[in-house]
C-alpha cells in the first residue's frame, strides 16, 4: 500500500507544575493515500495532541515533542525548519478543529479568512482568490456563497461555520485532511450532513483523512482503518471491518458494548466502568488494568506491547500473542 | 450609526441637567462661600454684605440655580470669584496646557504599552516579561510627587539637562518651532512622570488581554493555515486583544482635560490641575462647578466614543 503518513514512536509530553503528562506516549500509526484513518478513544487519551503534533502545533511551553518520527511524503516533519513546516500547514496538510464556534476569528469575515489561506499558498491575486473562495464555499454546500464571504463568523450557525472551516481546509487541495472531532459540537442532522460532505470530498479529491472521534458510529460510517487509543498509547488497530467483526482489546470491547449509534447523545456513549487513569499516577503494568474485567496477574506488573495477531490486526493486551507465555 | 450617535447625544441632555442639579446642590451644601473665604481682616462686614449681594448669594437657591444655568447657556459658566473673569475664560486659558501634556503622555504610553504588552504576552515568563512586570510594579506604586522630585533633583538640578519648572523660559518670546522646542524641553520631565504612571497600567492591560487571546482556538486555526508567527500575532491576535484596550482609550478622554494635579503642581506646569487646587482653597465655587460640569460632559462624550469605537473594532457589536 502507498503510505502517505507514517508516525513512528511519537512522544509528546507536557511539563506541568504537577508533573509530566505523557499525552502521547510512543504512538505509531500510518495513513495510506486516499484512505480514512479513524482515531478513537475516550476524552483525554491524546487524540488531539497526536493530531496537533503532526503539524507541530503543540504549545511550547508546556508541551514538547520528545521523540519519534512523523514521515509525510518521505520527509520527517519533525526535522523540518519552521518555514518548511509552515509551507505544509494549510497547504498539503490541513486541519479542522473540534469547535466550529470558536475556531474562526471573530473580527475577520469568512471570505477574508479563506482568501488569506489561498493567497498564502497559491500565486493568485485577490480577485482570483475571492472567486476561488466562493467556489470553495459552494462546494461545501453553503447557499448564497457570494454573500457569505462578507459575513462575520457570528452571523453563521455552527453547521455553517464548520462548513466554512472545511472549505478553508480544502481550498488548497490538501493531500491530508486532519479532522479533530469535526461534528462533536453539532446537532445530529448537521453532523450527518458534515460527514457526508467529507466523504464526498474525499471521493472527489482523493484526499486522505485522519478523523478523530470518540463516536464508534462515525467510525463505522467513515473509516477504512481504525486506531484505538487509551491513555496516550495505541491499544488496538485494524481495518474497520476486521475491528467491528473481531474486536480484541477489552477496552475496544467495552467501547463497542456501549452500542454507540450516531443518533445517541454522546454523554451516554460510554458505560465502561471506572475512570481514565490519572496521568501523574499511571499503573505500572497495563494502563487499562484497573478497569479491565479480564485482567490477570501479569497485567499488573508488565506493560503489554502492540503485537500483530493476524489480518493486519494489532493489539496490546496480554490475552493475545505470546506475552502471557513468557 | 449616525442615528445612534444623534440619539446618544440627545440622551445626554437630561443627564447633563441632572448632573448640573447635583453639582449645584453639592456646592450649596459645602460650608462657607467665596466671601467667607476672604481672610483679609481689613474687609468690613459691610463690604462683605455688598459682595454677597453682588454675587447673588442672598437669593433663594432656585434663583441662584437659574442664574448659573443662564450663565452656562451664555457660554460664560459663571464668574470666577478669584479671577473676576468668566469661568469659561479661566478654564480656557489653562486647560490646553494640561491637554498638551496629557495628550503627549497618552500617546507615548499607548505607543509604548501596546508592543511591550504584546511581547510580554507572547514571551510570557521570559526575562523581557519579568523586567517589564517589575517595571510596571514600580510604575504603579511610585508616588508621582516623589518620582517628580527625584527627576528634578537628578536631571534638572544636578545634570542641568532640563529646566526645573514651567512651560517656557521666563520672559520667553519664542514663536513657531522655537517655541515648540522650548515647550518640549520643559515638558520632558513631567511627561516622564505622567507616562510612567499610565504606561504601567496599559501595558499590563494589553498583556493580559493578549494572553487571553493567544489561547483561543482561532489563533491555532491561524497557525494551522501556515501563517507566519508575526501575522498570527499582529494580525489575528492583536486585532482581538485591542478591543478592550480601545475602550479604555475612549474612557480616558476626560482625563486628558482634567489635569494632573500633583505633577503639574510639582513642575509648576501652567495647567488646570493647580488651578483646581487653588479654587478649592479659595472657595471659588463657580470655577469648581464649571470644571466639574465640563468633566461630566467629557465623561459622557468619552463613553460615547468608547462605545462607538468598540462597535467599529468588534463586528459582533451592533449599535442599536
Ligand atoms: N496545554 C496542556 N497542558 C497540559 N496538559 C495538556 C495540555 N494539552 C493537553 N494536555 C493533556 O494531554 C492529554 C491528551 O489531551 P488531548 O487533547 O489529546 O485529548 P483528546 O483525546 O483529544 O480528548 P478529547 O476527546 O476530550 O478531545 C490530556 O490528558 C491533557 O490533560
Ligand atoms: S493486558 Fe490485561 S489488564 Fe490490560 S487489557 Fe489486557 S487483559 Fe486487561
Ligand atoms: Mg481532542
Amino acid at each position: 500500500m502507498d503510505e502517505l503518513l507514517i508516525i513512528k514512536n511519537l512522544k509528546t509530553y507536557f511539563y506541568t507544575d504537577e508533573g509530566v503528562v505523557k499525552a502521547v506516549d510512543d504512538v505509531s500509526l500510518r495513513i495510506n493515500r486516499g484512505q480514512t484513518l479513524c482515531i478513537v478513544g475516550e476524552s483525554g487519551c491524546g487524540k488531539s495532541i497526536t493530531a496537533m503534533s503532526i503539524l507541530r502545533l503543540i504549545p511550547d511551553p508546556p508541551g514538547k515533542i520528545e521523540g519519534g518520527e512523523i514521515i509525510f511524503e518521505g520527509k520527517d516533519l519533525l526535522k523540518l525548519s519552521d518555514d518548511e513546516v509552515r509551507e505544509i500547514r494549510g497547504n498539503k496538510i490541513s486541519m479542522i478543529f473540534q469547535e466550529p464556534m470558536t475556531s474562526l476569528n471573530p473580527v475577520f469575515t469568512i471570505g477574508n479568512q479563506i482568501i488569506e489561506a489561498i493567497m498564502l499558498h497559491q500565486k493568485l491575486d485577490k480577485k482570483e482568490a475571492t472567486k476561488k473562495s466562493v467556489e470553495a464555499l459552494k462546494l461545501v454546500g453553503i447557499p448564497r456563497a457570494e454573500e457569505i464571504i462578507n459575513a462575520y463568523p457570528h452571523e453563521l450557525s455552527g453547521g455553517m461555520r464548520q462548513r466554512a472551516m472545511i472549505a478553508m481546509a480544502m481550498v488548497c487541495n490538501p493531500t491530508l485532511l486532519i479532522a479533530d472531532e469535526p461534528t462533536t459540537a453539532l446537532d445530529v442532522t448537521i453532523q450527518a450532513q458534515i460527514l457526508d460532505l467529507m466523504r464526498k470530498l474525499k471521493e472527489e479529491t482523493k484526499t486522505s483523512i485522519m478523523l478523530i472521534t470518540h463516536d464508534l458510529g462515525v467510525v463505522a460510517e467513515m473509516a477504512e482503518y481504525v486506531t484505538v487509543m487509551y491513555a496516550g498509547k495505541v491499544v488496538e488497530e485494524a481495518d474497520v471491518i476486521e475491528l467491528f467483526k473481531n474486536p480484541k482489546h477489552p477496552y475496544t470491547l467495552g467501547l463497542l458494548e456501549s452500542k454507540p449509534q450516531i443518533h445517541i447523545d454522546k454523554e451516554k456513549l460510554y458505560s465502561i466502568p471506572g475512570q481514565v487513569p490519572n496521568p501523574f499516577n499511571l499503573p505500572k503494568g497495563c494502563y487499562f488494568f484497573p478497569r479491565c474485567e479480564r485482567a490477570m496477574e501479569i497485567c499488573k506488573e508488565v506493560m503489554p506491547t502492540l503485537k500483530e495477531v493476524g489480518n493486519g490486526h494489532k493489539v496490546a493486551c496480554h490475552l493475545y500473542g505470546g506475552d502471557n507465555n513468557e | 450609526m449616525r442615528q445612534y450617535i444623534t440619539r446618544r447625544l440627545l440622551e445626554m441632555i437630561p443627564v447633563l441637567i441632572g448632573i448640573s442639579i447635583l453639582i449645584f446642590v453639592i456646592f450649596q451644601l459645602a460650608p462657607g462661600d467665596a466671601v467667607s473665604a476672604i481672610v483679609d481682616p481689613k474687609t468690613s462686614a459691610e463690604t462683605k454684605a455688598k459682595l454677597r449681594e453682588q454675587l447673588h448669594l442672598n437669593e433663594p437657591i432656585l434663583v441662584q440655580y437659574k442664574y448659573w444655568v443662564m450663565d452656562i447657556l451664555k457660554g460664560q459658566w459663571g464668574e470666577s470669584f478669584y479671577y473676576k473673569q468668566p469661568v469659561s475664560r479661566v478654564i480656557n486659558s489653562f486647560i490646553w496646557n494640561s491637554f498638551y501634556l496629557s495628550l503627549a503622555s497618552f500617546l507615548l504610553s499607548a505607543i509604548l504599552s501596546i508592543p511591550i504588552g504584546v511581547l510580554s504576552a507572547t514571551k510570557q515568563y521570559s526575562k523581557f516579561d519579568y523586567i517589564f512586570t517589575i517595571f510596571a510594579l514600580i510604575g504603579i506604586s511610585m508616588p508621582s510627587f516623589f518620582f517628580g522630585l527625584l527627576l528634578i533633583k537628578w536631571f534638572a538640578v544636578d545634570l542641568k539637562l532640563f529646566p526645573v519648572s514651567g512651560m517656557t523660559n521666563p520672559g520667553s518670546t519664542a514663536t513657531g518651532f522655537a517655541l515648540f522646542k522650548e515647550v518640549m524641553h520643559h515638558m520632558a520631565l513631567p511627561l516622564i512622570v505622567l507616562t510612567l504612571g499610565s504606561l504601567a497600567g496599559l501595558m499590563r492591560y494589553t498583556r493580559s488581554s493578549m494572553l487571553e487571546v493567544i489561547r483561543q482556538d482561532y489563533i491555532r486555526t491561524a497557525r494551522a493555515k501556515g501563517l507566519r508567527e508575526k501575522v498570527v500575532i499582529y494580525k489575528h491576535a492583536l486585532r482581538n486583544a485591542l478591543i478592550p484596550v480601545v475602550t479604555i482609550f475612549g474612557m480616558s478622554l476626560p482625563g486628558l482635560f482634567s489635569g494632573a494635579i500633583i505633577t503639574e503642581q510639582i513642575f509648576n506646569w501652567p495647567g488646570i490641575g493647580p488651578i483646581e487646587l487653588q479654587a478649592v482653597n479659595t472657595r471659588d465655587y463657580p470655577l469648581l462647578m464649571g470644571i466639574n460640569m465640563l468633566l461630566a460632559l467629557l465623561t459622557l462624550l468619552g463613553n460615547l466614543i468608547a462605545d462607538v469605537t468598540y462597535a467599529l473594532v468588534d463586528p459582533r457589536i451592533r449599535l442599536k
